[in-house]
């Protein structure tokens, strides 16, 4: 039996604590947490003590220790270029949390720094890892509904609850202008990632609209819906909104349109309990699911494994995550300038190595 | 003593023929008295089947229809661009007249008919499908609550056979925008009583019929709504949906949301086998309802002729907005 992998965390928050801690532990046979860090050191203690790890509130302390293998970066995205640069230069692999970067030149930084080591990079797009998008591309890498030509995702979460840290609150730093760019990133990247694993083709023009909707929002667009031509000449499109009361189902809604045929996914139809009350239905569990698909971790988390101990390939490269990102930012650039924003063919463009 | 019926003449027939022809006495004051074929007569064979079916005279004659002086009111089925002209005829005469497709889908034919209800004694009613089935007009009427807040955005989808609707439409040639793209257009120019200030949209042919069959776009309003519309004839024979569509739209506001999917209050009945009666069913009712109303004095809701007028500038602007570079490959 191998030497469980000895990993540090850098950034102890909501996503750490419902997702990639959990599935670290699944997997405490191939991975132990040793160090733990978080300018919070209440959260750093939080998620350190029951691994017996190291508490810090410095991330440098985290990389600097050499028993540290993998570094997993789960900070907002604006923190992403530095650990990962740190990590790569004390030679440790890193598994950061999507999205990639906040910029392009903070993704072509990245990557060229775990080259540059000799060091894996994976971003985590958890919903490649999910059982029905896995079972989605399957069948459409099989062609069993033809080109595709048409695909949309909508997502939909609710807003805050009373006492809760919601999404694009001024309690939440999704909602700091001065470290989020706003649903486009940090929920649209998602969207952005699975519409070009699906399409096969890279986006050629993005036109997205983006506004605040959601209570409390100090200015950090939180509501975005965007179309994307791809090369192909397929259609793209995703509309998200997090803003929507108690009791509205939280889902993500998939539809894949081929010449052959057509795959539709919708999580809400996955919850066997509406509760009627008077004046409203619930979905109790709907949030729940869709926020806490533990498997999903799991298998990212396992193949970033497989990848730096047994020598097997990321199932999704660095270069693919900065495609999204790359989409992401169009819809970013289109929904600030009020126009299409055509992308140029990146084909020969070489990743700074 | 009864209440004497009111003759009604219908011109056309497409899919909400199928369903009005379904109903023998649809309303009890209300007697469908003849029943034309749409202007250039390509649903002839299915319309002459629907009259048929109900017992009533048909005719290839629709400005006869349109002018009949039996008939005080007169309701517009059919193909989608035949409804112009069947329209002003009959608003001429000085009909009721309720248009169920787009009753015009481009400002030249829209002014006609403006022309026409205004210099007229006639009463113009429109309305689609989505905004007539019972969750369209409960979410139109929630959402002009207090409580439900400031609308957000309004999401609409319209999913359509790709081989067009079978026996019933002569459609699938159409623009899907011109189309079936209408009875979104006309939910949306009811939800959000503003002007564009942003249109982005694709009008495309990705499904291999040649036809316009895609229709995508995203349209920012000037009291902040944004809308997104998605409307494509990409449905695969197996996929089941009705010929009517597989429809979902969502209204999001500051304190309430409304999601309906028209398609999943279709009444199932089981018999001897298992049919469907098409969800438009409700809808085609309820504009022959409204039709009958507005004949016999009653007071139309709302200002028809202004929304419809918003919802074609709406086409105009996509088709625009669909020649940009980017909309197109």
């Amino acid at each position: 039996m191998t030497t469980p992998v000895k990993a540090g965390l850098i950034g102890c928050g909501s996503i750490a604590r419902s997702a990639h801690l959990p599935a670290l532990r699944t997997l405490r046979d191939r991975v132990t947490l040793v160090a733990a860090a978080d300018l919070n050191v209440d959260a750093a203690r939080a998620a350190a003590g029951p691994w017996g790890a190291e508490a810090y509130t410095d991330g440098r302390e985290v990389v600097a220790r050499p028993d540290v293998e993998i570094v997993v970066i789960a900070t907002p995205e604006a923190a992403h270029r530095e650990w990962t640069e740190a990590a790569a230069a004390a030679g440790k692999h890193v598994f950061c949390e999507k999205p990639m970067a906040s910029s392009l030149d903070d993704a072509d930084a990245m990557i060229a720094a775990c080259r540059g080591a000799g060091v894996q990079l994976m971003i985590g797009h958890s919903r490649r890892f999910t059982r029905r998008y896995m079972e989605i591309w399957r069948a459409i890498d099989r062609g069993e509904i033809g080109a595709v030509r048409l695909v949309r995702e909508n997502e939909r979460r609710p807003g805050a609850r009373a006492g809760a840290p919601g999404y694009y609150t001024g309690a939440h730093w999704t909602g700091d202008p001065a470290v989020s760019v706003g649903a486009a990133l940090t929920n649209g990247i998602h969207e952005a990632d699975l519409l070009r694993w699906f399409v096969g083709s890279e986006p050629v023009a993005v036109f997205a609209e983006q506004k605040i909707t959601v209570e409390g929002n100090r200015g950090v667009p939180d509501f975005v819906t965007w179309t994307v031509r791809f090369a192909n000449g397929a259609l793209g499109s995703s509309e998200i909104s997090n803003c929507l009361p108690p009791g509205y189902p939280a889902f993500h809604q998939f539809e894949a349109y081929g010449l052959r045929g057509a795959i539709r996914a919708r999580d809400h139809e996955l919850v066997s309990l509406t509760w009627f009350r008077e004046g409203a239905a619930e979905y109790p569990e709907s949030t729940h699911i869709l926020l806490h698909n533990q498997t999903a971790y799991v298998r990212e988390h396992a193949a970033f494994l497989d990848a730096v101990r047994g020598g097997r390939p990321l199932p999704m490269s660095p270069e693919e995550a900065r495609a999204a990102l790359r989409l992401a930012l169009a819809a970013v650039e289109s929904a600030q300038a009020g126009r299409v924003v055509l992308l140029a063919d990146e084909s020969s463009r070489a990743v700074r190595a | 003593m009864t209440a004497p019926t009111l003759a009604v003449g219908v011109i056309g027939g497409g899919r909400h023929g199928a369903a009005l022809a379904d109903h023998q006495a649809p309303l009890p004051d209300v007697r469908i008295a003849r029943w034309a074929a749409s202007p250039g007569g390509a649903d002839v064979p299915f319309v002459r089947e629907f009259a048929a079916r109900i017992q009533v005279p048909f005719s290839r004659e629709w400005e006869a229809v349109a002018r009949d002086p039996e008939l005080r009111a007169i309701l517009v089925l059919g193909e989608a661009g035949s409804a112009t002209a069947a329209a002003e005829a009959a608003l001429g005469a000085g009909k009721a007249v309720f248009c169920a497709i787009p009753a015009a889908t481009r400002m030249e034919e829209m002014n006609r008919l403006t022309g026409a209800a205004s210099g007229g004694r006639g009463v113009f009613l429109a309305g689609g499908t989505v905004r007539l089935s019972p969750g369209g007009r409960a979410a139109l009427a929630l959402i002009g609550t207090d409580g439900f807040g400031p609308v957000h955005s309004v999401f609409a989808s319209m999913r359509l056979p790709i081989a067009g609707n079978g026996d019933r439409l002569t459609s699938a040639q159409r623009p899907v925008l011109d189309d079936a793209g209408w009875d979104l257009l006309d939910f949306v120019a009811a939800a959000v009583p503003a002007q564009a200030s942003r249109v982005h949209a694709h009008l495309d042919a990705l499904f291999g019929s040649g036809a316009m069959d895609t229709a995508v776009s995203i349209i920012r309003f000037e009291n902040d709504v944004i809308a997104t519309i998605d409307v494509a004839r990409c449905l695969p024979a197996s996929f089941g949906a009705s010929a009517d569509g597989d429809v979902e739209v969502e209204v999001i506001g500051g304190r309430e949301a409304v999601r309906i999917e028209p398609g999943a209050t279709a009444v199932r009945v089981h018999a001897a086998g298992t049919a469907v009666r098409p969800w438009i069913d409700a809808p085609v009712i309820s504009m022959l309802s409204e039709l009958a109303a507005a004949a016999t004095g009653g007071t139309p809701a709302g200002d028809r002729v202004a929304e419809v007028r918003r919802a074609v500038e709406l086409m105009e602007a996509i088709r625009a907005a669909s020649a940009r570079p980017g909309a197109r490959t």
